[in-house]
Formats: C-alpha cells, structure tokens, sequence
C-alpha cells in the first residue's frame, strides 16, 4: 500500500496540518491565504527533507519552515502579516507547540470535535444559525443580516458572543478531560 | 483583547485601520498571542465543524522520527494529487461492500448502492453522495470516478492548480473546478443537470460537447451531442428533437392496429399517462375506439430526454373486448385511468374505451410489470367507463377511482373493490397532495376534493377565484408540486397555481408553451421531483416540454 492509502501517514499529516493552519491565520488574519501557506510548509518539508534531523522536534522544524515563508511572505507588500515584531511571532511560536503536543495525543483532535459539537448544541437556536450560514455555507455578515433580518452589527455581535461562548465551553470542558 | 476585534481579523474582514490597532495591542503585551492563537484554533474548527460532519477515527501515535518519513511520502502524493481519497460520511440502507462512516477509501475501489445512500467527504470539503441503484467503479486519487449507472450528486470545492474532479461514463465524462451538480447514467445516456457553477460536458464518443452552467440540464448520449437546457423558474423548455413519432410503430409491420388515426391516437384520443418515479419517465398508454387499435406503452426519460416504445402493440388486436388473445389488454383511450403504483412498482389502467367501434367500456384494471413485461389482470370495477379518474395514495396503497357512477377504492390486499359514494365524476383530472392527503380534481368546471386518509371521505367542493379557464377545460393538466406546496394546471395558455390554504390560482404566462392537445391534456402533464418541473406530452409530432415553476 502507497504512503497516499496509509491512513497513519494521513493522520500525520492531518496531525501537524491543523496547528499550522492556526498559527498562520494568527499571523495573518487571511484564512485562505494561511491554507496556501500551509501546503506551501509541507512543500517545503517534501523539498528539504533529507536536511531534517531525527533527533530533533518535527514539529520545530515545521514551525521554523512556517516561519521564514511568513518573512518572505511579508516582503510582498500585498500580503500582510499582522507583526512580524520577535516577541509576538515567539509566543505564538510556543502556543503552536503547546497545540502540536495535544494534537500528538491519540484522538485528540476528534474530542476536540466532538466537544465544540456539544458546546454548539449547548448555544441558543439563532446562533447555532448564524454560526452555520457563517462557517457551513460562507456567507459574509451582510449577507446574513439580509437573510435573517438583523443589522449587520447585531450579526457581528451575535456571532462575536458566540465564538466567546464556544471557546470557553470548549476550554471547560478539555480541562475537565485532562484533569477527569 | 477585542472579541469583535478578534472575529473580523481572523475572518479576514478586518480594515487596516483594525489591523493596525490589533498589532499595536501584541506589541505592547505579546502575551495577547496566546488569545490570538486560541482563537484562531477555535475559527479553523468551526470551519471544519460546520463545513462537514466529522466522525470519530482513531488516530495512532508514531514516534516524530517515524512521522517525519510518513509525511513526507503522504505529502508527496498529496500534492501530486494521489492522496485526494475520500472518507464515508454517511451510509444509509445497504451498500457493497459494507461501510461505515469514517472508513476512508482506497484509490481503485468499487462502490454499490443498492438501497438508500452513501455519502463521501474529500478533505477539502468536496461532497459526493450516491443514490440507491448506484455503481461507482474505480475510485481515483485526486477525485476522479467512473459512475457505472444510477445517479451521483456532488458539491466540489474550488479546485486549485487547475485540477479537476472528472466523473466518467459510457457515454460521457463531467470535468468540474468548483460546483453543485447532480449527474445520471442510464443505458445509452448520460444527464449533467447543474446547480451553481459549470461543468464541461463531454460525449466520450466523439468529443462534443458543451459547457453546462447553473440551472441548466445536458444529455449526452450515443444518439444527440450535449447541449444545455435552460431550466429559470417561469419559463418553458422544449426538448430539441424530443418527438414521440420518432418511436412509434413501423404501419407496415403493425397493419392491425392502425385504424383511423394511427399511433397519433395514443395522445390524441382522449389518453393519458403516468410518472414512473422509479425510473424517473413519463409513461403512456392510450388510442382505443375507432382511433386506434395498438395496445403499446412509451414512455419519455427525465434521464436521458429521449423516448423509448415499451413494448410493440399485440399485432392482432381483438376489438371490443377486454384482453387480447396473446393476454395483454386490448387498446383503449385511458383517460385519467393511469396511475404508477409506486409501492408495488407497476404501471396501473383503469377505466377507458376499447379499441373497437363500439365504445365498451373497459371495467379491468390491469397492472404492467416493467422488469418482467408481463400484464395482469385486477379484480373488475362494478362500473368502468369513460371520463374517469384515478389516484394512489402511497401512504395507504389504496388506489381510488372515480368515474360516472361513483367512487370506488381498492386497498393493497383487496379482491374487490368498495364503492364510497354515488358521486359522479367526469374529464376531471386529479392531483394528490401528499402534504394533507388530499385528492384535489380539477376540471369541467369544477374544483372539489377528498381527504383520502379520513374513514370515509367526502367530497367538499372548493370556490377558487383566479384561473376560470382552467376550471372550466375538459382534462386539464393537473399535478401537485410538493416543493412549493402547489396544484398546478395547464390546458393551454398560462400556467396556474393553486394555493390549497388560500384557495386562490395565481397565474404565469411564459412565452415558449406547446400548443396544447385538443381533447385535453390528462396525466400528460406531470410534476418530475428529480428536476422540479413539470413535463408535458402533447402530440406526438411536436417536441417534449418542461415547466420550470
């Protein structure tokens, strides 16, 4: 069976892709742009595989990889990083390895599914709508507004609280696993 | 930090004037990284939360040096476009081989449906779902399919670097970059009808073919090239080169049965049809008394817009009487006596004159097997006759019939039929709205229904306001649309909607309608679920049309 039919390879991949593509649209607030620039990191890996070390963090060397296409991506001026400022890329730096830890545990990333499902199913019924014609169907606040009959500043607050919602549900509960 | 703030810049919606105070708020506390972070985790989540349903797969832990070669040789085939494999989301009823969601599929793998549906997810969001009666053979790395037969649905993410999902056929092959389409194999054609995008059509043959875009419908088949029909709510389609005459009876061949009219008589002498949902086609049975004596069916494809003749017509014919020596049914004018019983999967006739001069009234219901091609023969209805009408409620298996004696029903298990009511029915034709389980006719003046999942139901005549010409034809055209929650009739001119709560016809007058069919249109005209219009059949020398309501 090719590595492309092995599903511990796809894991792996999946593995690492999820705390890249979180790190990449911090950096840039650009959600295409940062998948772009994921698959841009595992070419690169792909090219310059014969220089990683084995004795030494994969994830690390990702990151690194991660980093200097942002650099070189912020010297076009068309694309912007939010700050290229030392400190700011080395604390999210150390965010990424603190993801890409929880993401080497077995099952990781389906509890943390499952947990936002829940956390979701917890959220009145108008937000879990919002939340679905924001994500599930890709539409812009407008265009929500004009489908739901609210200002577009009450979309933007609605799903502004949402999110605040989801992420301490779903911090609560990740805790209450780890410790449980 | 600013959680609207927040949202809008990792939605990518922020301006610079945002952005500038977000970096200014990082650099003066770096720590507000990690809230950046989080939320971004959160935002890739939700996107993949919502954009499909995940379902739970057990991930294994390999050691990082391990790790580094696997992704290296999965993220080779990955952009080369090998790792491009989809994973089950969803199996409902029975599929070959056995799966289940989560299971990811290898490239080379055949797929069967043989019942219910089978549904795949791509990494990047691409969904494909099989429906029952499907074959999906040769499943390829970077989304590419051979569909055998049956019917395959898929919304495609955009693709990038001008890879394309290609699906084959026999005849055809649909290259799609980013779209919703809905494609059919039948044998000796392919259907592309497309939802929101384009999609390259092409018959395999002899490359023609076309570019397909949202709302339109393209056959390819091994007797036309694809072209694109227009499917914008309000208007007519006519089907280019769609006349029944192509189909119909060699003379010479069937001398027997030409009588006065010829095989224009199925239409033409007071006949009707019926929609066979299994197979997606309008069926049709008709001609009797003087005007025509064969006793074949047709029957027109949604699939494939073409016309097949069924059987051929019992070459002698015996006039005036029910069956033929070979044991089919003599030929008759059907009326509104037809029916597709959906449960049992049979073509249904009641009802109707004979084939003959003496204008017999048929009183055996006969039923068509389409696999096995045999008739048989139902138990008589006390009456018959001609002028009727009929109906199924599928969720009773009662066919109920009207003519002008009475009402009759017969149940699923019945041997006889039961007579209801002394009411009289006559060139009404019927709608059955599955919402309330109500037999709504119009016709001849009259709008009335009956609530056929009451114990005895009744008739309660209707006062409609809006459309008087099409209350007032004989036979009209007349069939529920379950999406809009419409009886909708035709008996030429306008198009008009019934709202059963309202009880008001609205009216659209589309350029590009068929000249309708002088003794009316009967169960000619029918709504078809798998392309939310409406067919209808009118003379056998004039096109099919659809109408997209």
């Amino acid at each position: 069976m090719s590595a492309s039919r092995d599903p511990w390879a796809r894991a792996i991949l999946e593995q690492n892709r999820r705390w890249l593509l979180a790190w990449f649209l911090a950096a840039t607030g650009d959600p295409a742009r940062a998948e772009d620039l994921v698959q841009d990191v595992f070419t690169e890996a792909v090219r310059n595989a014969e220089r990683f070390d084995p004795s030494k963090s994969f994830g690390a060397w990702l990151r690194g990889i991660a980093r200097n296409l942002l650099l070189m991506s912020h010297r076009d001026s068309r694309r912007r990083v939010l700050s290229v400022d030392p400190a700011v890329l080395g604390r999210l730096d150390e965010a990424a390895a603190r993801s890409e830890a929880l993401h080497a545990v077995p099952d990781y990333a389906e509890l943390r599914q499952t947990i936002l499902r829940e956390c979701m199913q917890a959220l009145p019924e108008r937000s879990r709508s919002v939340l679905a014609m924001k994500y599930g169907d890709g539409r812009g606040s407008r265009e929500i507004a004009k489908t739901t009959g609210l200002q577009v500043g009450a979309v933007d607050m609605l799903l502004s609280r949402s999110r605040r919602a989801l992420q301490d549900c779903v911090s609560r509960k990740l805790t209450s696993v780890r410790h449980g | 930090m600013d959680d609207g703030l927040l949202s809008k810049y990792l939605a990518g919606e922020a301006g610079d004037e945002e952005r500038a105070r977000l970096r200014a708020a990082l650099e003066a506390d770096p720590s507000l990284a990690d809230a950046l972070f989080e939320a971004a985790e959160l935002e890739a989540d939700l996107v993949q939360t919502q954009r499909r349903a995940a379902a739970p797969r057990r991930r294994r832990w390999i050691a990082l040096a391990a790790a580094a070669a696997l992704l290296v040789a999965a993220a080779i085939a990955f952009f080369r476009g090998g790792a491009d494999l989809p994973r089950v989301e969803l199996v409902e009823g029975r599929v070959t081989p056995p799966l289940a969601p989560g299971d990811r599929l290898p490239a080379g793998q055949d797929l069967e449906v043989s019942r219910g549906r089978l549904v795949l997810r791509y990494e990047d969001g691409t969904r494909v779902e099989l429906g029952a009666g499907t074959a999906l053979k040769d499943l390829e790395d970077g989304k590419g399919m051979t569909l055998a037969r049956g019917m395959l649905s898929a919304d495609v993410a955009k693709q990038s670097g001008g890879r394309a999902m290609v699906v084959r056929t026999a005849e055809g092959e649909a290259r799609v970059l980013g779209t919703r389409f809905t494609l059919s194999a039948r044998p000796g054609a392919t259907r592309l009808a497309v939802e929101k995008g384009q999609v390259r059509l092409t018959r395999r043959s002899d490359g023609a073919s076309a570019n397909v875009g949202a709302g339109q419908v393209a056959v390819a088949s091994t007797s036309s090239a694809p072209a694109a029909l227009t499917f914008s709510p309000g208007t007519w389609v006519s089907v280019p080169g769609s006349t029944m005459s192509r189909v119909v009876p060699d003379p010479g061949a069937f001398p027997n049965v030409q009588a006065v009219s010829g095989p224009r008589a199925v239409i033409e002498a007071w006949s009707g049809a019926a929609f066979d949902t299994r197979r997606n086609r309008l069926v049709l049975w008709g001609g009797g008394y003087g005007d025509y004596f064969g006793n074949e069916l047709y029957a027109f494809s949604a699939e494939t817009l073409a016309w097949e003749r069924l059987t051929d017509p019992s070459p002698s014919p015996r006039l005036n009487q029910e069956r033929n020596d070979d044991g089919t049914p003599s030929g008759r004018a059907t009326y509104n006596g037809l029916a597709y019983l959906a449960h049992a999967d049979r073509f249904f006739g009641i009802g109707g004159c004979l084939a003959g001069k003496a204008s017999i009234s048929a009183r055996t219901p006969w039923s068509f097997d389409f696999d096995a091609r045999r008739w048989t023969p139902g138990p008589p209805c006390p009456s018959g006759g001609v002028g009727g009408v009929c109906t199924v409620d599928p969720a009773t298996r009662t066919v109920w019939w009207g003519d002008g004696t009475g009402l009759y029903s017969l149940g699923p298990q019945a041997t006889s039929w039961t007579k209801q009511h002394e009411d009289g029915f006559y060139y009404q034709t019927g709608a059955f709205d599955t919402k309330r389980g109500l037999w709504i006719l119009v016709g001849a003046g009259q709008v009335f229904s009956y609530d056929l999942r009451s114990p005895r139901p009744v008739r309660t005549v209707w006062k409609t306001s809006g459309a008087d010409a099409v209350v007032a034809a004989t036979n009209p055209g007349v069939d529920y649309d379950p999406v809009r929650d419409r009886v909708v009739a035709w008996a030429g001119g306008p198009v008009c909607a019934l709202d059963p709560e309202a009880r008001r016809w609205s009216v659209t007058d589309a350029p590009g309608a068929p000249r309708p069919t002088p003794n009316g249109i009967f169960g000619r005209w029918r709504y078809v679920p798998d392309l939310d219009a409406f067919i209808v059949v009118t003379a056998i020398d004039q096109d099919v049309h659809f109408y997209k309501p």
